[in-house]
């Protein structure tokens, strides 16, 4: 199992805290795109 | 291997799509700044863009008539260099189109040379502000001047100023060797700053940016401070973390068709005289032997939409999309990053065909593998 997998499937706790705090911040997260540079995703959430 | 006799498995349709969400447009290419990282080749030159070409972008942006609003964003050398009278020249082309809810402008500043009137024109317009600055004084070093003089003092007058007018600001803030190993110092810089968010551009080879970069191991230990700093400061939001939230939350909700099918962005890139670059705004300006200088095609005889149609037969484009089936066959972190980023892949390796970047192992995989040792403890 990959790391990756590892974070999609786990049950720790940790994990759903993280979910939760970040989400609460930011409910509108879900990307419509992949933007190709890093840059310029920080104007699309506001 | 010559990649470009290869036909990418899946095309600009499936990996990329003809609708831009984003353009970023260079009001002038000329930044009084010297940052030593900087990947601009053309930041001494005084163009600005031709009212002409703001027109053509408007057109072009009516033309696409998307759903929702395309994110116009000022970029490309400093914008606040241009004249703000001249600015405002330029905005009015969109006009129009911003009060129908078709554009929303951006821009990305180093706020060194931002004053009252300037924030006036930001409320006014309804702009998105971007700053970039990269921690405390001490963790600036290498934002300066032409004259090598700091620009720290004059970015946070910027900054106050943008306070006292009370529009909200993200932050852009480039993660250096001198800075990578102290991430709560820059965490507790940002939270008290007052951004909305920050963003951490581990420093990278790009453009004619030449320094040293940072190891994925110095990169994995960052994240992990970052992540730990958040548990102090539950409001600032950190953009790469708020994507991984993004992406576990989908994909253990049952939603990774999403995050899977979601394209990339083209992200048209303008410079002042209407030529046009796609999938990398660091392209701009740059001369290749092989692609020569990236442009394809010109705003002013061609719409973005028109380009756009056509960009499928450019030999940098194909190259893209054949990157692209390389990462998705050989990386364990294809499924949340989906393919890099295009101008890393270019200016690391010298072409767009690669897969592993300095950019994946330092933002992509040290962020999920920091990510799983903090759920280990």
């Amino acid at each position: 199992m990959s790391v990756l997998q590892l974070l999609e499937t786990t049950t720790a706790t940790t994990v759903e805290e993280f979910l939760d705090d970040v989400l609460t911040a930011a409910p509108d997260l879900a990307p419509e795109a992949f933007d190709n540079r890093p840059t310029w995703d920080n104007w699309k959430k506001h | 291997m010559d990649t470009s006799l290869l036909r990418p498995r899946r095309g600009f349709a499936e990996r990329i799509g003809h609708v831009f969400q984003t353009v970023v447009i260079q009001p002038t290419s000329l930044c009084p700044g010297d940052c030593r990282y900087c990947y601009l080749p053309t930041r001494s030159n005084r163009n600005e863009l031709l009212p002409l070409v703001a027109r053509a972008v408007a057109r072009s942006i009516a033309e696409q008539d998307a759903a929702e609003p395309v994110n116009l964003v000022w970029h490309g050398g400093e914008p606040t260099a241009l004249r703000i009278t001249e600015f405002v020249r330029r905005l009015e082309a969109f006009e129009e189109l911003r009060l129908a809810g078709k554009v929303r402008h951006s821009i990305q500043t180093g706020a060194f040379l931002l004053n009252d009137h300037w924030c006036g024109l930001l409320r006014r317009y309804r702009f998105g502000v971007g700053v970039s600055i990269d921690g405390p004084r001490q963790a600036n070093v290498n934002r300066v001047d032409r004259a090598g003089k700091p620009l720290f003092d004059r970015a946070m007058r910027g900054i106050g100023l943008l306070r006292r007018h009370e529009l909200e600001f993200s932050v852009i803030c480039v993660v250096s060797p001198e800075t990578i190993d102290d991430p709560h110092t820059l965490m507790d810089f940002f939270a008290d700053l007052g951004c909305v968010q920050v963003g951490f551009n581990i420093e990278e080879l790009e453009g004619v940016n030449t320094r040293t970069p940072v190891t994925s191991q110095n990169a994995q230990a960052f994240w992990e401070g970052v992540l730990a700093a958040r548990s102090r400061h539950p409001h600032l939001r950190v953009r790469e973390t708020d994507q991984l939230a993004a992406y576990l939350a989908q994909v253990r909700t049952g939603r990774k068709e999403e995050w899977s099918t979601a394209r990339h962005d083209p992200i048209p890139t303008i410079a002042w005289n209407g030529d046009t670059v796609l999938m990398s705004p660091e392209l701009l300006g740059i001369k290749d032997a092989r692609h020569h200088d990236f442009v394809i095609g010109n705003v002013l005889t061609t719409s973005l939409p028109s380009m756009l149609r056509t960009a499928e037969q450019v030999p940098y484009i194909h190259d893209v999309l054949a990157g692209l089936d390389a990462c998705e066959s050989t990386c364990g972190y294809w499924a949340f990053c989906r393919g890099g980023h295009a101008g890393n892949k270019y200016f690391e390796t010298g072409t767009f065909t690669a897969t592993e970047t300095a950019h994946c192992r330092n933002s992509r995989q040290a962020l999920i593998n920091a990510f799983a040792t903090t759920i280990k403890e």
